[in-house]
């Protein structure tokens, strides 16, 4: 097991990647926890990992830009929390978006995971609108006037989506260990006015994958909170298995991202002195 | 279904259909077009959603292929106007062989 915390996004992505290439490219049990997770990204980080991954997105379009990655967990130019009926305007874009999305060998995405689960009795199950209406009742104050809101109400079973967390995999529809979903289920900690964030991965892929994952959750994270009219506080995310893919991508090459990375990141002074 | 389909009917038709999926007015899209070239980059979850209002403004069913829904093919109003216009195409020759 590894644990890094770092405030920002890139920084935590660039040192969990640093920490699995010192590694041997692999790592069981690799937390991941983001602090700030809306502060602005690092651009010699992204643009570097955009740039690789562009070099490397071959005919089978396996390798996606970051933002493609993070568009298949929240597809954030769908929310604008200032328009009007902002949930209903996502849900109904997404929809639309959908109907070109079942032309895909593979349509299926985490977001439609998190807003149409493929419930037990065939009816899609809107996972996101039922968090955040339980969380704006479980803010009430409570009857007779007694507590708050419950913290840890939203970290209930795994057994079905009707409970406090955000489940992607599917039991008897997922069978394929190697194929989607990756990402297995995310809870919600309510902490006085911030609600904390933690995903489950059964298995990341760090370069193609992980970066994009972030942004994604960062945004699912920021849709509740903001619904909510709470503040998005800590985001963590655990890969019980997390992979560097020096066997898709050479650990060579990975390597060499590394050090691009690290160079990106060293200040000018330092370069020059 | 329209009757003139010509390359301006069809970025219309994508322009009106980003305003609507933006909430924004069509003076705003137009303003940042002109600040762009004359093109604007979109978010390719934006072009999908565009994707599907052209096709049932169009009229002429399932145009665009799985093999068309590439990210970076969906990230500009000239993109999607070049991925329509050569479906557009496509179409109307088969449609004369069929005929």
């Amino acid at each position: 097991m590894h644990a890094i915390t770092n405030e920002n996004l890139s920084l935590a992505w660039n040192e969990a990647l640093q920490h699995l290439i010192e590694n041997d490219g692999k790592c069981v049990h690799l937390a991941v926890a983001i602090t700030r997770p809306l502060d602005p990204e690092v651009d010699a980080v992204r643009n570097t990992l955009d740039q690789f991954i562009a070099e490397r997105r071959g005919a089978d379009g396996k390798q996606w830009p970051i933002s493609t990655v993070a568009n298949t967990m929240f597809p954030g130019a769908f929310y604008r929390p200032s328009r009007e009926s902002p949930r209903e305007r996502l849900y109904e874009l997404h929809a639309k978006a959908q109907r070109m999305q079942q032309r895909m060998a593979d349509p299926e995405s985490y977001f439609n995971r998190l807003v149409a689960y493929p419930g037990a009795d065939g009816k899609p199950f809107n996972q996101l609108e039922y968090i955040v209406q339980r969380l704006i009742k479980q803010r009430q104050p409570r009857k007779g006037g007694r507590g708050g809101p419950l913290s840890s109400a939203y970290e209930l079973g795994l057994s079905v989506p009707e409970g406090g967390d955000l489940r992607v995999q599917a039991p008897g529809q997922d069978r394929n260990i190697m194929s989607f979903p990756c990402l297995s289920q995310i809870s919600f900690t309510l902490e006085g006015e911030k609600l904390n964030l933690a995903a489950l991965y059964r298995n990341q892929y760090f370069i193609s994958r992980a970066y994009g994952n972030y942004v994604g959750l960062a945004r699912i994270g920021n849709f509740i909170a903001s619904e909510v009219g709470v503040q998005l506080g800590e985001i963590l995310c655990l890969a019980t298995h997390a992979d560097a893919e020096f066997s898709g991508l050479t650990k060579g090459r990975v390597e060499q991202l590394a050090h691009s990375l690290r160079a990106a990141l060293t200040p000018v002074e330092e370069v020059s002195a | 279904m329209v009757t003139e389909l010509n390359k301006p009917a069809v970025r219309e038709m994508i322009i009106e259909s980003l305003c609507d999926v933006r909430d924004a007015d069509r003076a705003d899209i137009d303003t940042e077009i002109a600040a762009h070239e004359n093109d604007l980059r979109i978010d390719s979850k934006e072009g999908e959603a565009i994707c599907i209002d052209v096709e049932d403004a169009l009229g002429l069913g399932e145009l665009l292929e799985a093999s068309d829904l590439k990210p970076e093919e969906l990230t500009s109003i000239s993109s999607l106007t070049r991925l329509f216009m050569g479906r557009i195409a496509e179409q109307a020759v088969t449609g004369k062989d069929a005929a």
